[in-house]
């Protein structure tokens, strides 16, 4: 049985799904999401806009868009100890949102997001274990989340579709639990 | 207050113009707002173009970037997106509602 890790990694978690949505989420062979300007993805450590979180700079440079984030709600995360030797259990939903412009062809922008909802659906369900590189990640499932919804940013409505990556970590609190 | 040129960029990234003069001015007053499930917080300012109206003009979701002030907050150049329909005064002017997203 492999050793367990001392600690949950839940960044680590998120960049294995933002990893596989670059390299597996395509359309025609290759990403849809915008290619980022070269300040940025020295910033993000990614050459397109599929970010760890949502950005706080809103760019509409960067769209089509991916946004793999934590929502704010008690019922995204759940924790419990395993036993009583320091065995801990997590999950958590990521949520998985994707942003189009609607702005020019409201038409083209639905097409677009059912296109990329359609590359993104097998990526969420194909991978058991993330690519299995997160020694904490011991299962993933994709679950519906809002479906196709809009998103109003500065002011400007975008055509979106979102969906849920659960995530179940297990871990090894270092000595077991102590008094 | 503040008078200053601005750069315009439609998308972000993409220069339309440079050098329109501009006159800036606060419009919150109470804090800063929030947006984008709360990730994103700003503040609002009045823009009015102070010499005519640009050759071209400005619009909704243009990105303007401050050529001469900083923001004082992320020491990079003060950046305002338009966030609602620009209002053109015939050959006079313009007047934007922007949002500056607060610290970096």
């Amino acid at each position: 049985m492999p050793t367990l890790p001392g600690q949950p990694d839940t960044f680590g978690a998120l960049q294995a799904m933002q990893s596989l949505i670059l390299s597996e989420c395509l359309v025609g062979g290759q990403s849809p999401f915008a290619p980022l300007l070269s300040a940025d993805a020295a910033r993000y450590g990614v050459a397109r806009a599929v970010f760890v979180g949502r950005p706080k700079d809103f760019s509409d440079a960067y769209l089509p868009q991916c946004c793999i984030y934590l929502p704010p709600s008690a019922h995204a995360d759940t924790i419990q100890l395993a036993g009583f030797a320091g065995r801990a259990r997590s999950t958590f939903d990521a949520h998985v949102l994707l942003l189009v412009d609607q702005r020019s062809d409201w038409y083209a922008a639905e097409q677009q997001i059912l296109t990329l909802r359609d590359a993104l659906w097998p990526v969420l369900l194909r991978h058991a274990q993330l690519g299995g590189n997160v020694p904490a990640v011991t299962a993933s499932e994709a679950l519906a989340g809002r479906g196709l919804c809009y998103e109003q940013v500065a002011g400007v409505q975008y055509r979106c579709f979102e969906a849920i990556w659960r995530i179940h970590q297990e871990w090894q609190i270092a000595g077991g639990r102590v008094l | 207050m503040i008078w200053t040129t601005v750069r315009v960029e439609r998308p972000e990234g993409t220069v339309l113009s440079r050098g329109v003069p501009v006159q800036i001015e606060s419009a919150s007053g109470d804090g800063e707002r929030l947006d984008f499930a709360d990730a994103r917080p700003y503040d609002l300012f009045w823009l009015y173009t102070t010499q005519g109206v640009p050759l071209v003009p400005l619009r909704r979701r243009d990105v303007l970037f401050d050529e001469i002030n900083a923001d004082p907050e992320t020491s990079q150049p003060a950046k305002y997106r338009i966030v609602s329909a620009v209002e053109t005064f015939e050959n006079d002017h313009q007047e934007a509602l922007c949002e500056r997203v607060v610290g970096g």
